[in-house]
């Protein structure tokens, strides 16, 4: 969506006309589903995330000054429920969880060829991915696969350049290292 | 099971190894870029870190986003809905 045609909407949305708020949802709900998927590997969590965010924004469509893109705002809103969804879950769900839940993730993009192929690969990539700590878990996934730049990864996060640079690090090397060695998963640090 | 690609993270070439994310992200100065270029010309083991490091980067870029389940959205518009008959309610009882 166009920056200005977004900037109208905002307007509309916050002089109470739900249409234009309900035309930025669908222009946004993709990336912060995919961010709360990926995070947490369970589509119920991931649908609880992208509830909260966009609730959250609707009630704060008054007080989101438009420094940031809305965009990022919005990864900012949807990592932050995710993460502390993921700490929650370590206190009451209990380890293994993510794993036994990667399993679930949908595969919603077929290409029918390669599609046995693809969605193994997309279960290993997801996996690997739910075994890294959350906090280098968000840097991967805002960066590598949704794609963000590195400064908007970390104003996403409010981290510093270097802070998310140096999560970015150590999360793709932790990756590598897991994609070389896929027999033994237990055993990586 | 441990590999030669797993070399360059240890010991000599660990300070380059920390460097490769950048020089992949081409995020490091020039003379930095040198350095990295130099150093891969005569160490194997850091070309095929890289190259592993690189090919990691990739699978996950290519991994893409996930378009937003029929039922998974109706539920978020009703629940939108909800949100905003209630700001209405509370303003209306506020007056
Ligand atoms: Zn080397």
């Amino acid at each position: 969506m166009n920056p200005d045609k977004e900037k109208d909407l905002l307007a509309a949305a916050r002089s109470g006309d739900r249409r234009s708020f309900e035309q930025l949802v669908r222009s946004h709900q993709s990336h912060v589903y995919s961010l709360a998927l990926r995070m947490l590997g369970d589509p119920a969590d991931a649908e609880d995330v992208l509830q909260e965010t966009f609730i959250a924004l609707y009630q704060n469509l008054g007080r989101f000054q438009e420094r940031s893109r809305l965009s990022t705002y919005l990864y900012r809103l949807a990592a932050n429920f995710a993460l502390m969804k993921l700490r929650h879950l370590r206190t009451h769900g209990g380890p293994g969880r993510d794993l036994a839940a990667a399993a679930e993730i949908p595969d919603l993009r077929p290409s029918p060829l390669e599609h046995a192929v693809r969605r193994e690969l997309r279960d290993r990539l997801q996996q690997a991915l739910l075994r890294l700590p959350p906090d280098e878990r968000a840097v991967l996934v805002l960066r590598d696969v949704e794609g963000l730049g590195g400064r908007e990864t970390a104003q996403a996060l409010k981290l510093s350049l270097p802070a998310m640079k140096s999560r970015l690090h150590r999360g793709r090397e932790a990756l590598r290292r897991m994609m070389l060695d896929r027999t033994d998963p237990e055993d990586s640090p | 099971m441990s590999t030669k690609h797993d070399r360059a993270g240890s010991h000599h070439c660990r300070r380059m190894a920390a460097v490769f994310s950048d020089y992949l992200d081409r995020d490091l100065r020039e003379a930095a870029c040198r350095k990295v270029d130099e150093h891969l010309k005569r160490c194997p083991d850091c070309r095929l870190y890289l190259d592993t490091l690189s090919r990691t980067i990739t699978l996950y870029r290519g991994l893409g986003g996930v378009r937003v389940p029929k039922n998974v959205e109706s539920r978020l518009f009703a629940t939108i809905r909800l949100a905003a008959a209630k700001k209405k309610q509370t303003k209306r009882t506020i007056r």
